[in-house]
């Protein structure tokens, strides 16, 4: 079986994700032996392979033009599309632009001549293109991305499991950050993340976006009301998921 | 003459080249960003300090120690916080092992690779197993510091506005001492790799500022003030009113200049101002080199940046020795949250870094400010670029691509930083 030919794109972000594919090591040249890797252009610069591509892995979010037309000739040209990261899954930290209202403003606030800068609203890659799998996470775990790109590479359809940050935090044997009554998103987070936030005495902000059907209203509940709705939504917007649990609220 | 490059390969972020030369003078030659503007510093304004860190690190995923460390460095200071010493020794290893880790990738895979005609860092590590082992075991290392403090090496979890969400075990000394140890002979071999290359011949005068620790036999430290080559010293208030940013339509970059004038920034200033301060190793392996001050080839920054790895490790293994007698317990600062201003200046990988906030008393932001070191390195970039176009003109397009690469990849330009 000829190796599947695969593209690591950047639109705009930080390019933490890349970049912890890169610090993949070892891990890197097993996907390497794997996969037909293209436009990785951290690590190899002076080559550059057209498409089509069998898998195409992209990080960031859309915010040139550029960005937007790139992403849908990637899509056009490859069969699989693998979002990587919250920014692409979900509007990433540039969303909270949008929670913010007021984009004229806000571009203002930061450039004195605002002419021919594109300032769209922020979105996840979903709403512009058909995404056929996500690693989440900001950035992303990348041993769970080894495992995804690895099981695409022997032809199977991976997936993550749907349980809460909070299952890898009690097998890590953490001290709830919840019960000290501080407003972790544990509970209500999609996990395999190996739990890195609250074992680090950091609350979960959900970047890696909800659990299947899990709203604010659900972690308020667990909470038992300690906190206000608002104040969680304004946690939610950092990684650009308030929407996502608006729309699980909603149902 | 038009001379055009669209995407530029082997940088953080997205930036392409334009140069034309008319009958044999350049009238532009210029690095041309592609990048989004995520508008960070208005994303800030309204939200808590506490998101401050965690959005700035964001910036970059290169340098997000830097970014996170930066600003909590200028939110202390608003609040009139003094950090312990520990606390500052823990930070200061933070961003030893962040210029480790990003010093070695630059040099090895974005810089280095272009004097190798058609060959990436992956080609080389199957041509040279061992040497590139031994380079990623240098670059682990500068990422392990950063982990084993801050949980994780990309966007770490635990350094906050008066010390930490989870003070770091005691362990991580003799962790340090071991790794560091066994890296420490690592770290010179880059400098041979780089001196067999054929590093172009170019010169062009330029100012070099960087930051001045306050401690006199150190070369880098968590409080000092900027010095320059033309003898200028500035504190934060000084630096930002007298470092002017321009921005022009159509462009979302801004570009930073002294007296109307581009300054380098890069490891090579840090070497200018403060060469006699390295630590003992980077010190003789600099002196070994025969090269002489001022150098004034930007060309040479990689090197620079070979000596600043191994001054880094040497730094990391003095660092955890001052650790050896504490306790690591009690190492958080107690504050009151209250209005106020700070700002702050730290060296990054590729150069100053300036971060400021107003906060309200009730800790909500009201004005963020950030100059990042990239701002500042393209403007002497470019006016290197148009220099160096002339030069260069001679050789057929390939070549001439190839070159102004280098040039461009001398620097190490962070796009995703300069634009932010």
């Amino acid at each position: 079986m000829p190796k599947p030919k695969t593209a690591i794109i950047s639109l705009t972000c930080c390019e933490g994700c890349q970049l912890s594919i890169l610090d993949l090591g070892e891990k890197l040249l097993d996907i390497a032996d794997k996969l037909d890797l293209r436009h990785f252009r951290l690590a190899s610069g002076t080559k550059s392979f057209p498409g089509p591509y069998d898998i195409a892995i992209v990080e960031g979010c859309p915010i040139t033009k550029d960005n937007f037309k790139r992403l849908k000739e990637i899509r056009k040209q490859s069969k699989v599309l693998i979002a990587l990261g919250a920014c692409a899954h979900l509007g990433g930290v540039a969303e909270i632009k949008n929670y913010k209202g007021n984009k004229e403003e806000q571009i203002k606030y930061v450039y004195k001549n605002i002419e021919g800068i594109n300032n769209p609203n922020i979105t996840p890659i979903s709403d512009v293109v058909k995404v056929d799998a996500y690693v989440p996470g900001c950035p992303i775990n990348n041993e769970e991305f080894y495992r995804i790109v690895m099981e695409y590479a022997k032809g199977k359809t991976p997936y993550i499991a749907q349980r809460p940050v909070c299952y890898e935090c009690q097998l890590r044997e953490n001290k709830c950050l919840l019960q000290e009554g501080k407003p972790c998103f544990g509970p209500v987070t999609l996990g395999g993340c190996d739990a890195v936030c609250p074992s680090n005495g950091f609350i979960c902000e959900a970047c890696r976006g909800p659990l299947e059907g899990m709203g604010i209203e659900k972690l308020q509940e667990i909470m038992k009301g300690k906190m206000n709705k608002k104040d969680l939504m304004k946690i939610a917007e950092i990684y650009g998921v308030k929407k996502e649990f608006e729309k699980s609220d909603k149902k | 003459m038009k001379i055009q490059i669209d995407h530029i390969a082997k940088i953080e972020g997205h930036a392409g080249f334009v140069g034309h030369i008319v009958k044999g003078n350049v009238t532009k030659a210029q690095v041309e960003v592609e990048e989004g503007a995520r508008l960070i510093e208005s994303l800030l304004v309204g939200r808590s300090y506490e998101d401050v860190p965690v959005i700035t690190s964001r910036i970059c995923g290169l340098c997000p120690v830097i970014h996170g460390i930066t600003s909590i460095k200028a939110l202390e200071k608003a609040f009139n916080i003094t950090p312990t010493k520990e606390t500052v020794i823990l930070r200061e290893l933070m961003l030893a092992g962040q210029i480790i880790q990003s010093q070695v990738l630059h040099i090895f895979f974005l810089n280095a690779t272009d004097y190798f005609k058609n060959r990436d860092g992956l080609d080389i590590a199957k041509e040279k197993p061992e040497f590139v082992t031994k380079v990623l075991q240098l670059r682990d290392f500068g990422n392990n510091v950063i982990k084993i403090i801050g949980g994780r090496s990309v966007h770490p979890l635990t350094p906050k506005v008066g010390g930490w969400h989870k003070i770091p075990s005691k362990d991580i000394v003799n962790q340090i001492e071991n790794e560091g140890r066994k890296v420490l002979p690592y770290s010179k071999l880059l400098v041979n790799f780089i001196l067999s290359l054929d590093i172009p011949d170019f010169q062009r005068k330029t100012e070099y500022i960087a930051h001045k620790p306050k401690e006199k036999n150190k070369y880098s430290s968590y409080y000092g003030k900027m010095n320059s080559s033309k003898g200028w010293i500035a504190n934060e208030e000084k630096f930002r009113n007298e470092i002017k940013e321009q921005q022009f339509e159509g462009t979302v970059m801004k570009l930073a200049r002294r007296n109307g004038k581009s300054y380098a920034t890069d490891a090579l200033a840090r070497l200018h101002i403060n060469r006699d301060n390295l630590n003992p190793i980077a010190k003789k392996v600099l002196k070994s080199t025969g090269l002489k001050f001022p150098l004034y080839n930007p060309f040479y920054n990689m090197l620079a940046q070979t000596i600043e790895v191994i001054h880094y490790v040497e730094e990391c293994l003095n660092l955890s020795s001052e650790l050896a007698n504490s306790s690591l317990k009690n190492i958080n600062t107690n504050f009151e949250i209250k209005k106020g201003f700070g700002s702050a200046l730290l060296e990054a990988p590729r150069g100053t870094l300036y971060h400021s906030y107003d906060i309200d008393n009730k800790g909500i932001i009201t004005q963020a400010d950030i100059m990042t070191p990239t701002a500042q390195l393209l403007v002497n970039l470019n006016d290197d670029l148009k220099e160096y176009l002339p030069l260069i003109k001679k050789y057929n397009k390939k070549r001439r691509e190839l070159e102004i690469l280098k040039l461009i990849h001398s620097y190490d330009p962070c796009i995703s930083c300069s634009t932010h």
